[in-house]
């Protein structure tokens, strides 16, 4: 069952530019998606009008079967977190504990209530040792673990990654990466994660290719990654699995898709072997 | 980095810490127009002293509010000057000759300006005590539940409470951004310290352009973030930090209005 779907979204921030020319998919409940897209290409803004941050100009967007619209907009905002680019720019408040807190007041939670829920998700991300730490004092990755803890103590179904990891150190980058492999597989939710990381998109579920306001292509990773030469076209890379794959074919040395190294190397030392 | 933040709060376990916001906010608005009562010495000592004990209560060291005065200095010379050319009563002090042109000091004029200083440096005082001793968030939340009842006559209490928090939140990541852009700018041959106007100019501006385009993406980015998280500025919203009230609050109000009544009778009754 479709969780989100989007019909024929057109958007523009400036008269006559199209930021969006058509934009048409839909997402499993449930599934791991990824966007990719050279930047530039409209993700974000497919996320902010899936989030009702911004209008469509025309199109719809159906979330767990409703239309978003101004009257559903409370309602389906509860369904579904969005997590940014900047770990800075989203943390409101003066301290963890209150930053969690924040969407909770938003949403008339019982102020009793509140310590055992902050604890709960300040726990989920790591953080509990850090409740009364001031932004200035939490590095990037405790930042944006924050954010996700704030969201998931709304419980939403559908979580949105919008580059979320992109201004993180390695380190960081590892820690909220791994939250959000454990957020889709222990819990079952919805992700959609807009991203640079090939090999994020490799692992997951389901890829939709944007390219300068359109969708390029929708499919599962194999069937986008093995149309090398029409992802260079539009400026993006190719895992490196499938670059070697390319390699080998000009060689004339034929080898099934892989998607991690070791089921690569696996596969080139079996026909070595044969 | 020291100078901008003089006042800044400092976590202790002391009474004064304990005191409920709202309670410290009324008292020092009390003490505050107790302070521009025409007192005469006798009470400024007496709010002087009162203030005093309220600061060893609170265990900050005084080194800390001659410090608060410090960016004072300035307008008290500046003043001081001021009245000592345009006030010409009471006892001359000094008189003398300058390249035939008298000049003369009066008593009233050292006088008036000491009068003066000396309510500036009480309320610095006051005021450095008050954040010293509550959490910034608190000061917000204090004066957002103050001015909650004047919400009838469209007083946006939790809008400029909101406000003022983003601001507290944000100083720290555009005094950090502003070391930065300052840096980037310097290592391409921006100087901030030395050149002529002209230059200074240009260098400020150098700062101020990309410091302004990088706040507003921020305020654009908060504001969505904000918005995706459930918040509407004219929305039901439940509170995580509650205020409550306790006896030493009532204690402090009783000490401020004290003062207050204490100084009306110095100024208007004796
Ligand atoms: N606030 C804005 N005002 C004007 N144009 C914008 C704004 N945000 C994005 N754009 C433009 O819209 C297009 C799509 O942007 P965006 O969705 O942010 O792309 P992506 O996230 O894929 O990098 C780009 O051409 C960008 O320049
Ligand atoms: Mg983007």
């Amino acid at each position: 069952m479709a969780i989100i779907e989007v019909k024929d979204l057109h958007f523009s921030y400036e008269e006559n530019i199209e930021a969006l020319k058509g934009v048409s998919f839909s997402i499993e409940k449930g599934s791991y998606t990824t966007i990719l897209g050279h930047n530039g290409s409209g993700k974000s803004t497919i996320a902010k009008l899936i989030a009702g941050l911004l209008e469509a100009k025309s199109g719809e967007i159906y979330i767990d079967g409703q239309k978003l619209s101004i009257d559903t907009i409370a309602d389906i905002r509860k369904k579904l977190g969005i997590v940014f680019q900047n770990p800075d720019n989203q943390f409101i408040a003066s301290s963890v504990r209150e930053d969690i807190a924040f969407g909770l007041e938003n949403y008339c939670v019982d102020p009793l209530k509140m310590d055992d829920i902050i604890d709960k998700y300040a726990g989920l991300v790591g953080m509990k040792e850090n409740l009364d730490k001031e932004p200035s004092n939490l590095s990037g990755g405790q930042k944006q673990r924050v954010a996700i803890a704030g969201i998931l103590a709304m419980h939403p179904s559908i979580i949105i990654f919008d580059e979320a990891t992109s201004m993180l150190d390695p380190t960081g980058k590892e820690e909220i990466k791994k939250i959000i492999y454990d957020l889709h597989g222990d819990d079952k939710r919805t992700i959609l994660s807009i991203t640079h990381d090939i090999e994020e998109a490799l692992k997951s579920d389901y890829i939709i290719v944007m390219n300068e306001g359109k969708v390029y292509k929708c499919g599962k990773p194999h069937e986008i990654f093995s149309d090398t030469k029409g992802l260079r076209d539009i400026g993006l890379d190719i895992p490196f699995t499938y670059k070697v794959k390319e390699a080998l074919e000009k060689e004339g040395i034929k080898i099934p898709y892989t998607d991690t190294i070791e089921e690569l190397a696996e596969v080139l030392w079996s026909n070595l072997k044969a | 980095m020291d100078k901008i933040v003089f006042g800044k709060y400092i976590p202790l376990d002391t009474p004064i810490h304990a005191l409920d916001p709202r309670a410290k906010i009324l008292a020092m608005l009390v003490v505050l127009v107790a302070i521009f009562l025409p007192a005469g010495w006798l009470g400024y000592l007496f709010i002087g002293i009162a203030i005093g004990i309220v600061i060893i209560l609170a265990k900050i060291k005084f080194k800390v509010i001659l410090r608060a005065f410090k960016p004072m200095m300035f307008m008290m010379i500046f003043l001081l000057v001021i009245n000592i050319l345009s006030v010409k009563e009471g006892t001359v002090l000094v008189d003398f000759d300058i390249f035939g042109h008298d000049f003369t000091i009066y008593a009233d004029a050292i006088f008036d300006t000491l009068y003066i200083i000396v309510r500036l440096l009480l309320m610095i005082m006051i005021t450095t005590v008050l954040t010293m001793t509550t959490k910034p968030l608190d000061l917000t939340l204090g004066i957002e539940y103050l001015l909650t009842p004047f919400k009838v006559i469209h007083v946006p209490a939790h809008e400029i409470a909101m406000m003022i928090s983003i601001a507290l939140r944000f100083i720290p990541t555009i005094i950090e951004e502003t070391m930065r852009i300052m840096n980037a700018q310097k290592s391409r041959g921006v100087d901030f310290e030395e050149g002529k106007l002209s230059e200074k100019i240009s260098a400020i501006v150098s700062l101020i352009v990309p410091l302004f385009s990088v706040s507003l993406q921020r305020a654009d980015e908060l504001a969505n973030a904000m918005e995706a998280r459930g918040y509407a500025p004219d929305g039901k919203r439940t509170r995580y930090r509650r205020l409550k009230y306790a006896f030493r609050d009532i204690v402090l109000l009783g000490g401020a209005i004290a003062i207050l009544v204490m100084m009306i009778i110095l100024a208007f009754v004796i």
